[in-house]
């Protein structure tokens, strides 16, 4: 059986506190933050915050995006038409 | 103690930030904002030299007016640079570096969003007159509100271009120091051409009859191309001054301006 490390991962002189459920890595009691009831280390934590945050972002970004290319088509044919109007105008 | 919000406070930050971003992000701005000009300036004197006859072209006019808008997505991509890079130099106190570059895919497309709606908004108000300040301040403050996005959607961008609003003496003020400024900027550009049609007198082979009639004040052309060097000339000190107004507003919900001052007391008290 091996041998199981009883030092934290990220501070070798620091006594381990506990097991993160994503790396699997021994982590000191600064190092782990308990998580909906899970032991995590801190960049695996910060990574799942990015990516939860990622999924987040991307509903916003879609709807900007559509509403740019709706106000490209807008903008492109009230341009030509305010054009139009202004030059018969003057 | 806090930073004021009149209207000299705000050209002195952007008198500031202009000179520690000049080189090379005025460059960056107008190198992708001259392709809008020019196609802004094209469609005008089209549109003047056809006058009533500008309906049967409908081809041309929808081409330009497209050209126009695929010019203004560039353009928003170098402004969105350049308002970043007066945040950077706003918060460090120095020349900012590439990392001005590194502008993230939210505040871009929050401000590709705001400068669209401000264009739009413009071409549906024009013929009002008195709505067309608004779309232009619109227009600044989506290049100062963007880099500061965090969250994206359709609502958080026009919240936080609302909020600048509640400004409006500061805003009213700059639109009518900067209306002066375009008018000034433009005189000199049209003395800057008169100057080089004056110099070519001295190269032999320029027909300078022709080139004088090009540059009358009665060519559409040239009228437009001088607004369009004025508008260029004027851009960087008007986004600057933008960004320092919002930067400071938002200092002022945050405390950050009380942050800084203490510390600085705090630094003067240690030497």
């Amino acid at each position: 059986m091996a041998a199981v490390a009883t030092f934290c991962a990220h501070h070798p002189d620091r006594p381990g506190h506990a097991l993160c459920m994503e790396c699997r890595r021994v982590v000191c009691a600064e190092c782990a933050t308990d998580w909906q009831g899970i032991n995590y280390c801190a960049p695996c934590l910060e990574q799942r915050r990015q990516v939860k945050g990622a999924g987040r972002a991307w509903p916003g970004r879609v709807a900007l995006l559509l509403a740019c290319a709706a106000l490209v088509v807008v903008l492109t044919r009230l341009m030509a038409w305010t054009g139009v109007l202004l030059a018969g105008l003057f | 103690m806090r930073g004021g919000l009149s209207v000299a406070d705000i050209l002195d930050d952007a008198g500031d930030l202009s000179t520690l971003v000049a080189a090379p992000w005025i460059g960056v701005l107008w190198l992708t904002a001259l392709p809008l000009r020019l196609a802004q300036a094209e469609f005008v004197s089209r549109l003047w030299a056809l006058g009533g006859d500008a309906s049967r072209h409908g081809d041309l006019i929808l081409a330009l007016a497209t050209l126009s808008t695929g010019a203004l997505v560039l353009a928003t991509v170098g402004r969105a640079v350049f308002a970043r890079a007066c945040l950077l130099a706003i918060r460090t106190g120095a020349p900012p570096g590439r990392e001005s570059l590194a502008v993230g895919l939210t505040p871009l497309l929050t401000h590709l969003f705001l400068a669209l709606l401000a264009e739009t908004l413009f071409c549906a108000l024009c013929l009002t007159v008195v709505l067309v300040p608004l779309t232009i301040t619109l227009a600044a403050l989506a290049a100062a509100v963007a880099p500061l996005a965090e969250r994206s959607g359709l609502l958080a961008p026009l919240k936080a271009t609302a909020g600048a609003f509640a400004r409006a003496g500061t805003l009213v003020g700059l639109q009518l120091v900067f209306a002066v400024a375009f008018v000034i900027a433009a005189a000199n550009v049209a003395v800057a051409f008169y100057a080089g049609l004056w110099l070519a007198g001295a190269v032999p082979g320029i027909d300078l009859v022709a080139w004088a009639h090009r540059l009358s004040a009665s060519s559409p052309r040239f009228l437009a191309l001088v607004l369009a060097g004025a508008c260029l000339v004027v851009e960087p000190f008007w986004l600057a001054a933008h960004v320092a107004l919002v930067h400071r507003l938002r200092a002022r919900e945050t405390g950050e301006d009380l942050r800084a001052w203490f510390e600085r007391l705090r630094a003067a008290e240690a030497a």
